[in-house]
């Protein structure tokens, strides 16, 4: 019950860090964003920009664009380009360049000729028996959202941190209630082999990292020599992948665990059993709370960096351990031997002039003889 | 912990409130035909729904584009030096969440309309798209087809007015229907697939020799001929499966029933590696 109680703390302190820091993101960016804004220049000079940078839109002069309606009569020859802001523009006469309008339609009427292209933002192009030598093209809005190499914007990296952060520990919860269902007793053999062998399970786990990808090639490039193997590389493939991931899950909920008993170590969770899915779920809450604080400091620069690395690292470093672990006691389905650590036997006086002797090659030690007593000599 | 849990949960499911904030755009576009006397036309399309045809009369182009600005880019340019039409859709920012719900049907599309009556230099590639490509009453000199995963069904209506220069199509691992290829009138055609699927039906309006190279690889590729058309097969096999039925072999080349004594022939070379083909005959 006090354990369970514990984990109720530890989500709820979760839950309010991550909505904490996520409501200040949504209050503060848009914030950030408006200040932009205003910063921005006047909305005919903005939308000569947004023209400028659209895909489909062109480069206009500030000159060549006015308020309202205008029209080119016919009798008028107009060098240049043309274009209104929020007002039709009605071609009668000839329009050197092109004819733009912003938010209004572009009407080209009988006797009306467009040499350039005729182009319409939010309107229409219609062509009312006159002529354009160019390109007639009509889009319904600027678009120079955020599309490809545009970076996000803070606000939507906070909210796409915490969304990750939050589904993946609701994934993890899921597999720790399948592994404690399931695979109970290969969770805990890892979890102690991690205890005792920590540095041990650390370095098997970077060497098994490092060496996954030349495995996964080698075996692919053994199947691929057989022409029957060739047909067994896309299931190798994903039963390699799988294999690799659950061992990199199942370490990871054991040391999710470890730091679970470490949290609830007060609580009563020497009892045996102690209750592993709330000790599962508490050392998951502790990577779950880490993560939401480095996703909801994404706007914060340094700090957030710094937080977004302390994450990464303490989750790396209990994978690595983790996975290392997994390895050394095969998916705990055995008890990893640690090499046995030999304590050299305690040399007393009478045998101290013994020297362990090679098979060949040194000669023993001769023993010491007592100095000739007096009436010896 | 259970009640937690569920606000866990709906913290997840709307935590994003900006995930499906689209930002639909709509693009129409063309271009009187003028002087030009030839199109090459570059089309980069790597979601949604495609589909080609001819354009009304005057006009050299017209395309109809709905994207969302949010996550796709579309872009077309016109060289009139070298009448060069270059159109396509970018989406390579396009999160994981707006392609599933692509799939459901509100999607990026584009429909593409070009001049009949000129020669046409098609060099289309096709992402993982649907796409319906009618090349009837076009005048194709060139065609190049590389698709990703794309359902693709390419038709031939009519008959080309001058034979093809060269015909590649790659269905990639998607599936390629390619319709009445016989009215391509195609110097040389290549048909490719990678475990995809191909459906090639060789009809149409034309006569006299029709060469046919196919690479296939881990696919199935099925070959619609009309009775009256003669095949001389010479595939290189390894662990394939050909429908030989009514084939006979010689000297390393398998000959339909009737081969001499029919006046179309489709001489098909390449090879089939992990897959099969079949013959159906269609009258």
């Amino acid at each position: 019950m006090r354990a369970a109680a514990s984990v109720r703390r530890a989500l709820r302190l979760a839950l309010v860090l991550g909505l904490g820091l996520g409501t200040t993101a949504a209050h503060e960016l848009p914030a950030q964003t408006k200040a932009d804004s205003a910063a921005s220049r006047d909305p005919i000079t903005a939308a000569l920009d947004s023209l400028h940078r659209d895909a489909n839109g062109m480069s206009l002069d500030r000159a060549s664009i006015s308020a309202g309606a205008r029209t080119i009569e016919n009798a008028q020859r107009l060098t240049g380009d043309v274009a209104t802001w929020h007002g039709p523009l009605e071609v009668r006469g000839t329009v050197d360049g092109n004819a733009v309008a912003i938010g209004s339609d572009v009407v080209v009427l009988p006797g009306g000729h467009v040499l350039g292209d005729a182009l319409s933002v939010g309107g229409q192009v219609r062509m009312a028996g006159g002529t354009v030598d160019g390109e007639t093209r009509t889009i319904s809005a600027f678009s120079v959202g955020p599309i490809a190499g545009a970076r996000l914007t803070p606000a939507q990296a906070t909210r796409r941190a915490l969304s990750l952060a939050v589904a993946c520990f609701l994934i993890l919860v899921a597999m720790a209630l399948a592994v404690a269902i399931g695979a109970r007793a290969h969770l805990e053999t890892i979890a102690s082999t991690i205890r005792t062998d920590f540095w041990r399970s650390f370095l098997v786990g970077l060497l098994g990292e490092l060496a996954a990808l030349p495995l996964f090639l080698l075996s692919m490039v053994a199947l691929a020599i057989t022409v029957v193997g060739i047909l067994l590389i896309p299931f190798a493939a994903v039963a390699y992948a799988l294999a690799v991931l659950g061992a990199l899950d199942l370490g990871f909920l054991a040391m999710s665990l470890l730091a679970g008993d470490a949290v609830l170590r007060g609580d009563g969770s020497a009892r045996d059993p102690r209750p592993i899915v709330a000790h599962l779920v508490a050392g998951l809450t502790i990577f779950l709370v880490l993560w939401l604080l480095a996703g909801g400091a994404a706007y914060m620069g340094l700090a957030g960096s710094v937080l977004r690395l302390l994450a990464f690292l303490s989750t790396w470093i209990a994978a690595t351990v983790g996975l290392g672990a997994t390895i050394l006691t095969r998916a705990g389905t055995r008890t990893a031997i640690s090499p046995p650590r030999v304590t050299p036997p305690t040399i007393t006086e009478e045998y101290a002039w013994q020297t362990p002797t090679p098979a060949s090659g040194v000669a023993a030690a001769r023993r010491p003889t007592p100095a000739p007593r007096p009436s010896e000599r | 912990m259970k009640s937690l849990l569920l606000v866990l949960v709906s913290l997840f499911v709307f935590g994003d409130p900006g995930a499906d904030a689209r930002s639909w755009r709509s693009l129409t576009a063309s271009r009187p035909r003028d002087a030009a006397d030839s199109l090459h036309v570059v089309l980069r399309y790597d979601a949604g729904t495609v589909t080609l045809g001819a354009a009304a009369a005057p006009l050299l182009y017209e395309a109809n584009a709905r994207f969302d600005a949010s996550e796709q880019r579309i872009s077309r340019s016109y060289n009139p030096v070298s009448s060069t039409l270059r159109i396509g859709l970018d989406s390579s920012a396009m999160r994981t969440s707006h392609r599933s719900s692509n799939a459901s049907g509100n999607e990026a599309r584009l429909d593409l309309g070009l001049a009949a009556g000129i020669p046409l230099d098609l060099d289309l590639d096709l992402g993982a798209t649907r796409a319906r490509l009618d090349l009837s009453a076009l005048w194709v000199s060139a065609l190049r087809v590389a698709s990703g995963a794309t359902e693709a069904d390419l038709t031939f209506g009519s008959a080309n007015p001058k034979p093809m220069r060269d015909l590649f199509v790659d269905a990639g691992v998607g599936s390629m229907t390619i319709h009445q290829l016989g009215n391509a009138h195609a110097q040389r055609a290549t048909v490719a697939s990678t475990v995809g699927s191909v459906d090639l039906d060789l009809g149409g309006d034309w006569t006299g020799e029709m060469p046919l190279t196919m690479r296939i690889a881990l696919a199935t590729a099925t070959l619609r001929v009309p009775r009256d058309v003669g095949i001389a097969m010479r595939l290189s096999k390894r662990i394939a499966n050909i429908d030989s039925d009514g084939f006979t072999e010689r000297d390393g080349v398998m000959y339909s029933t009737g081969y001499e004594q029919t006046k179309r022939h489709v001489t098909i070379d390449g090879s089939a590696t992990l897959a099969s083909i079949n013959v159906d005959w269609k009258n």
